[in-house]
């Protein structure tokens, strides 16, 4: 079958998806009610639910796309914005922005910029800790030393944050779509032109993972190049992590099944990563709300729950020379 | 098309490579052979524009290779490095298709080039098969195949950088490539430069060979027959080296025999 075929199939797949998410929760609608225009579905849809779904299916989308974009960058099949540090420093910033900035002055822009360049500055320290040529195990062990550091920081701010703002330091660590409103939505629509320029560099990502040297043979300037493709993922990763908090593994695990089951070219992993990330963080969003509804679980810790495990068979997979 | 003159390097103080003078014109293939760590792969990657020569003059079709824009460049000069590792189950079409990176053509007359490539190369049974299936000798084919679709119909004269490009292939593979080397330089407007370790093979092939010492420095440059002597690669080497022979008399290239000092 063709791969726009598939992609077609995806997209319906989404869809559902999307619809479903809007239909469910304290108040059932079937798929004919979401559209009535009474004040109990118009406030119900269309200022709870639709900019939830909306937003999850950005940020899946993104997240999915810059983990591709990551591993791609690092050639390395095993890396992930949350797991090389890239959302433990954007959280932090975040928090330092919460507890020391947003008394004088919030802005969701602002929140949003501080945790970019706390994913900046998370991800150099892990090239300059990783060397020039990473290697697996250099990655993996930065990001773990940065994210512990970052999530104390994390935890320091929490506790240095007056109460009315603890609950908001805290959900970072969580990540969590339940205060998602439209403000957030039109934040949110920054990750679109990264995930456009990240797809437009599909084939210099390609080369990419033949070797620096490589590249450069085959005329790429691999060092600005490569540094673009982090600042698009930081950006993503950024401005998700500033919106809703660390949502991990989807980055890792959903380039790896479109490698799996379509092709490994980026042309293809870049949007097929996009077009199922967002929908696995719709369908995510809406089983943290619906499991023990009404309470409602953070949704990185369903799209943890279901990606560790995930991770732990890729591992065991690479442990036996087996790359996917 | 490619001329060197005088050229050395230096790198933090440290003479790498001293006074290499070498001429090579088109459809040539030249060999830079020389003990470990006299950098031949350093040599290599000049020629490729990977760095900056220190001293002397080296021209590629005219210009200093860093000259060149790196697309332009990559569009006249294909190298293959010692290792490509790759990680990614990309298919072996895909990996050639990499080749034709630099030229932005449309996909169709990129996929004819990597067809005529894989054909060339005997890898049409492979072209759906995972690299991360392939054993090391049937993925080094690949790389090369992929260093050959970059200058393949080349509308100017182009130059391939080959690094040890025999080092994982069987005794069978060696002779394969060997023949499909010359059918390119035959077919295509190329020069080949490679990086040579086995002595054994050194005198099939080649139109020009250039020696380098441990230290660097250019022992010796011209043609096979001249460079290639028995008392040139003993003194390079330090070991007593004999040239052999095969029954019929015919060059079976060089070895050291059992007892050399």
């Amino acid at each position: 079958m063709k791969l726009w075929l598939w992609f077609g199939v995806l997209v319906i797949l989404w869809a559902l998806v999307f619809f479903l998410s809007l239909g469910s929760g304290y108040t059932e609608l079937n798929f004919g009610d979401i559209w009535r225009q009474d004040s109990l579905t118009q406030t119900v849809v269309g200022e709870v639910r639709l900019p939830r779904a909306l937003l999850a299916t950005l940020l899946g989308g993104g997240l999915a796309l810059a983990g591709g974009g990551i591993q791609g960058v690092f050639r390395n099949p095993l890396a992930d914005p949350a797991l090389i540090g890239i959302s433990g420093g954007a959280a932090l910033f975040a928090a330092i922005y919460i507890v020391f900035v947003s008394q004088t002055g919030f802005s969701l822009l602002g929140l949003s910029g501080s945790a970019f360049f706390g994913g900046l500055i998370a991800t150099l320290l892990v090239l300059v800790i990783g060397g020039r040529q990473p290697d697996l195990s250099t990655i993996l062990l930065a990001g773990i030393a940065i994210n512990a550091i970052c999530i104390a920081g994390v935890g320091l701010m929490s506790y240095l944050a007056p109460d009315q703002t603890l609950r908001s330091v805290s959900f970072w660590a969580l990540g969590s779509f339940n205060h998602v409103g439209w403000a957030e939505v039109s934040v949110g629509l920054l990750v679109i032109p990264a995930m456009i320029r990240l797809i437009s560099l599909s084939l210099v990502l390609d080369v990419l993972l033949l070797g620096d040297q490589e590249a450069a043979h085959l005329g790429v300037s691999v060092i600005p190049r490569r540094i673009e493709v982090i600042l698009w993922s930081a950006l993503i990763t950024g401005i998700s992590v500033s919106l809703v908090g660390i949502i991990a593994f989807v980055g890792l695990i959903v380039p790896h099944l479109v490698r799996m089951t379509f092709s490994a070219k980026h042309v293809v992993v870049l949007p097929f990563s996009a077009i199922i990330g967002g929908g696995l963080l719709v369908a995510a969003d809406l089983f943290s709300r619906s499991l023990l509804a009404p309470v409602e679980l953070p949704v990185g810790i369903v799209t943890t729950l279901l990606g560790a495990p995930v991770f732990v068979i890729l591992v065991a997979r690479w442990s036996k020379g087996l790359w996917l | 098309m490619l001329v060197l003159d005088q050229v050395g390097l230096e790198i933090k103080g440290r003479s790498i490579l001293k006074d290499v003078r070498l001429e090579l014109a088109l459809g040539q293939h030249l060999a830079i052979m020389g003990p470990n760590g006299a950098g031949k792969s350093t040599l290599l990657g000049l020629i490729a524009g990977d760095s900056e020569v220190t001293s002397g003059c080296l021209t590629v079709f005219g210009k200093p290779p860093r000259a060149f824009l790196p697309l332009e460049r990559a569009q006249r000069i294909a190298a293959l490095s010692q290792s490509s590792e790759l990680r990614f189950p990309f298919t072996v079409e895909e990996v050639i298709g990499l080749g034709r990176f630099p030229f932005k053509a449309k996909p169709v007359d990129a996929a004819i080039i990597v067809r005529e490539v894989m054909n060339a190369f005997q890898l049409n049974a492979f072209a759906q098969r995972s690299m991360l299936s392939l054993s090391g000798g049937e993925r080094q084919r690949v790389h090369l195949a992929r260093a050959v679709a970059q200058i393949w119909s080349s509308p100017v004269p182009a130059l391939l950088l080959l690094d040890e490009p025999f080092a994982a292939l069987d005794i069978a593979h060696q002779v394969v490539l060997r023949r499909l080397l010359a059918e390119v330089l035959a077919t295509q407007p190329v020069s080949i430069v490679s990086v040579v370790h086995d002595l054994a093979q050194a005198t099939q092939g080649y139109d020009q060979v250039c020696l380098l010492t441990e230290q660097g420095d250019q022992l010796a440059f011209g043609s096979p027959s001249a460079v290639l002597t028995a008392t040139h690669l003993s003194e390079l080497y330090g070991i007593t080296i004999s040239e052999m022979r095969f029954a019929d008399g015919t060059p079976a290239g060089f070895g050291a025999s059992p007892a050399a000092p």
